[in-house]
């Protein structure tokens, strides 16, 4: 079974979202919402992370057909097996997110993508471009050793994906409470984005919020709330490379401190963001 | 597609963007009103530095902090503010003001201080 290509059929429908929310910026007077020089930074991020989107499947597609080999039952693909591994993909990647930002190695990876000050349609497309050097496939190889094929696998990450653009936008406030219940919407994903000490490490999920309350990291947005976006110690500059590996050349620095044990180096790559050896010490 | 129709498309497509963000007036550098502006995106960052003066940069795209942990360089990366902890050897004097390199992230901060400014240029390991 063949699955169709849902993030190239969404670029046009990425394209006229950003033009829509600009033209509601402009005439709702929220013109901070955007800046052209951070804009154009998410965009090359975005448009360049399909070239590393490539390395990605290159690197996974043999790892995950050798687990397919070697599956402990076979989902078959029907729409329960669909809905199945959507949710279950879901739950995988609420585990890479979370790890995404409680683990310094994955971290240095997902940093790019809150790099952003500002907060729209944009900054959804602020993609990594080392989730291959970073191991993220293996939060999804349990899937397929669970028998769900690896094609639908990658359909429901795409899905995942794709869900998640509209998030990034404060144009919209809040959807209907049962909605805000279930998914994942802009108000929850703000909150996400946010700096301050109340707002980080919150709303992980992708598609579905539950995640986050089944595993209490939920926290709504107050009503009224103002998020101040982007990271605790922001970049100062709009470059996309610098962008791009500013958390792996920063992990690489401790790495390389010389009064560092082996012992400490490790639980710098594998303990928390702010607990890297000497926060201090990072400018 | 090719990869020269890619970077076509690509390079066409950004520059149509940054043409339309640039044209709409959405390419804009702030600016600290005061003293209190620079103390609250400091603040924002790091809310325990004890603060004990403000020195505004002559465009007010920067400001030098001082504070009893050391200084501060709080500017700006387009409309968001800021800061950097500086060090001693961090800044280079140059003609109209001073230059910052502070690292792979922060690669290059220009200061206008046209007027010897004796706060900017200690900072600068100027004195």
């Amino acid at each position: 079974m063949t699955y169709p290509d849902v993030v190239a059929y969404s670029v046009p429908f990425f394209v006229l979202a950003i033009g829509l929310e600009l033209f509601l910026a402009v005439r709702r007077g929220r013109t901070d919402l955007y800046e052209t020089r951070d804009a154009l930074t998410s965009l090359t991020l975005g448009t360049l992370y399909n070239l590393e989107h490539l390395l990605y499947v290159a690197v996974s597609a043999p790892i995950f057909a050798w687990l397919w080999e070697h599956r402990w039952f076979d989902a078959g693909q029907g729409a329960l097996a669909i809905g199945v591994c959507f949710v279950l993909d879901d739950l995988a990647f609420y585990a890479l997110h979370r790890a995404g930002h409680r683990v310094r190695w994955f971290w240095a990876n997902h940093v790019v993508h809150h790099s952003s000050q500002h907060y729209n349609l944009t900054t959804a497309l602020r993609q990594s471009w080392t989730g291959t050097l970073a191991g993220l496939w293996i939060f999804r190889a349990p899937l397929v050793l669970l028998g769900f094929h690896p094609a639908l696998v990658a359909f429901c990450a795409a899905v995942n994906l794709v869900y998640q653009f509209w998030i990034h936008t404060e144009l919209i406030d809040r959807m209907p409470g049962w909605f805000e219940a279930v998914f994942n919407t802009p108000s929850h994903h703000r909150v996400h984005h946010g700096r301050r000490p109340q707002d980080l490490d919150t709303n992980y999920g992708g598609v579905l919020i539950v995640w986050d309350r089944l595993f209490r990291t939920f926290t709504p947005e107050p009503p009224g709330d103002r998020v101040d976006y982007g990271l605790v110690k922001p970049i100062g500059t709009f470059h996309p490379v610098r962008a791009a590996f500013h958390g792996w050349i920063e992990l690489l620095a401790e790495l390389r401190r010389p009064d560092l044990t082996p012992r400490q180096k490790l639980s710098v790559v594998l303990g928390p963001p702010e607990a890297a050896s000497s926060v201090e010490q990072r400018r | 597609m090719t990869p020269a129709l890619f970077v076509a498309l690509l390079l066409g497509g950004l520059s149509l963007a940054a043409t339309t963000l640039h044209v709409g007036g959405f390419t804009r550098d702030g600016r600290f009103g005061g003293p209190s502006e620079v103390v609250e995106a400091l603040r924002r960052q790091a809310p325990d530095v004890a603060i004990t003066t403000v020195h505004l940069s002559d465009d007010r795209r920067a400001a030098l902090v001082e504070a009893a942990d050391g200084r501060w360089l709080v500017t700006f990366l387009g409309l968001r503010p800021f800061a950097r902890k500086l060090h001693a050897d961090d800044g280079r004097p140059t003609l109209t003001g001073v230059h910052y390199a502070l690292g792979f992230d922060v690669p290059s901060v220009h200061i206008v201080a046209a007027h010897p400014h004796t706060a900017w240029l200690a900072a600068a390991g100027g004195e």
